[in-house]
């Protein structure tokens, strides 16, 4: 890239009153702006447009024009900056070997950090020139059992893509495009396969590159922010980093004690029920909820909940009536009145 | 005051809120009122709180958002590029260079 001199660039004197500054830039703009130019000429039209509005931005500024002017008098004093007639402009090697940085950190410096993104990027969705692509948000809601179980999990979003029917100048021949009205973008839906990361939680943001808004002039489409908000569901229940989970257990599990295996948060876990373990007690299993995003982990609780047999053979049923008898409890208080008959 | 459907009819023509306009092009009302300010949509009619302008400005409105988000220009410097008055601009043909 060469150092370029914004007048001249413009065709105007550095005298130039602004009316003449404006004059000058919409001749050239007109000239060529991207909209007028089809086929292989369009290119070098794009190239000729960014540079005669990088100089109209620079010189329509007091502000940056001053500065502009300014710091060519002192490369005058020093580095003897005015070129030649006809010479205005210097390669890329002399530019940096007399700077010391690239074009780009030359304008930065010069007008502010504001005027380099604006000319660089900076991902910004107006960036000037990088025709990078907007990043777009999105909120997911996942079931927790879904989160937890990882995997993949597909979604749609809304995205913005050039028009097809006029192929984003927003005009077919000399009239609006009657499909875009003229903005030569049209929205559309995009199915994402997303994979679910292994150690999610709540508010999580995702940063899926080049999905969101797409590039112009051949940039880079911008990127994807999903947050993913975590929902409760049958099985599993959020409380801040904790989560609760109901373990189904048969009475004779509960009485006698068991050992099995739960799913939790951080994976599949070996827990042992005591004996003589009550429906509706938690059972605490230290660091198996989710993360906080920071390295820490909630815990899981297990609760119990007791589920009888749908049905029961004769031989069961009389097992459990000796066990009844054979033992000294005897449930009172609540509805109860009496003994059983 | 504007009815609820951002519509009213001034002298014959048909104006529509900057709200209802934002609305359709999927832009940012306070962009979009910021554009007005500039200028950059010619003369309007305010209405107690509100703005509207002539729906024959809408391709104005069209023309500003793809050069802006498309193209990436600044607004300042679509100014000189947009012509006077009722969308007339220096842009709506095709040369085929």
């Amino acid at each position: 890239m060469k150092f370029l001199d914004y007048y001249k660039v413009l065709g105007i004197e550095r005298s130039a009153s602004a009316d003449e500054l404006k004059k000058a830039y919409r001749k050239l703009a007109m000239k060529w702006h991207p909209d007028r130019h089809q086929g292989d000429g369009k290119e070098q039209a794009e190239k000729q447009f960014k540079k005669v509005s990088e100089a109209y931005e620079v010189l329509n500024d007091p502000e940056t024009r001053a500065k502009y002017d300014q710091y060519g008098e002192r490369w005058k004093d020093g580095q003897d900056f005015t070129p030649p007639e006809g010479e205005q402009t210097m390669g890329r090697e002399d530019f940096e070997k007399a700077y010391g940085s690239g074009f780009s950190d030359f304008f930065s410096e010069m007008f502010g950090r504001q005027y380099g993104e604006h000319f660089q990027g900076g991902g910004a969705r107006h960036a000037r020139y990088s025709y990078r692509g907007a990043d777009v948000r999105a909120e997911m809601r996942l079931p927790l059992s879904a989160a937890i179980e990882g995997g993949k999990s597909t979604f749609t979003i809304p995205v913005t893509i050039d028009c097809p029917r006029c192929g984003g100048v927003g005009h077919v021949g000399e009239r609006v495009c009657p499909v875009c009205v003229g903005v030569g973008s049209v929205r559309e839906t995009k199915t994402i396969d997303l994979k679910i990361p292994t150690d999610i939680h709540e508010g999580q943001t995702l940063r899926l590159r080049g999905l969101g808004q797409p590039g112009s002039q051949g940039g880079e489409p911008g990127d994807l922010h999903l947050v993913l908000h975590l929902d409760d569901d049958d099985t599993f229940r959020r409380r801040g980093n904790a989560l609760e989970g109901d373990l189904p257990l048969a009475p004779w599990e509960a009485l006698a004690g068991a050992s099995m295996t739960v799913r939790t948060a951080q994976g599949e876990v070996e827990l042992k029920i005591p004996e003589g373990s009550k429906a509706g007690a938690r059972l605490r299993l230290r660091g198996q909820g989710l993360s906080d995003g920071k390295g820490h982990h909630g815990d899981f609780y297990v609760v119990l909940r007791l589920v009888l047999p749908d049905t029961l053979t004769d031989h069961q049923k009389e097992l459990i009536r000796q066990a009844g008898k054979a033992g000294s409890h005897d449930p009172v208080g609540g509805l109860r009145r009496g003994g059983a008959s | 005051m504007i009815p609820e459907q951002g519509q009213v009819r001034i002298h014959g023509q048909l104006y529509l809120s900057l709200d209802v306009v934002a609305h359709c092009y999927e832009v940012q009302v306070e962009w979009l009122t910021r554009v007005y300010e500039l200028g950059l949509l010619g003369s309007g009619e305010r209405i107690q709180t509100a703005i509207a302008i002539p729906v024959v400005r809408l391709d104005r409105v069209a023309r500003i958002i793809r050069w802006h988000f498309h193209y990436g220009q600044d607004l300042a410097s679509l100014e000189p590029l947009l012509g006077d008055e009722e969308g007339d601009s220096a842009c709506d043909e095709t040369s085929g260079e």
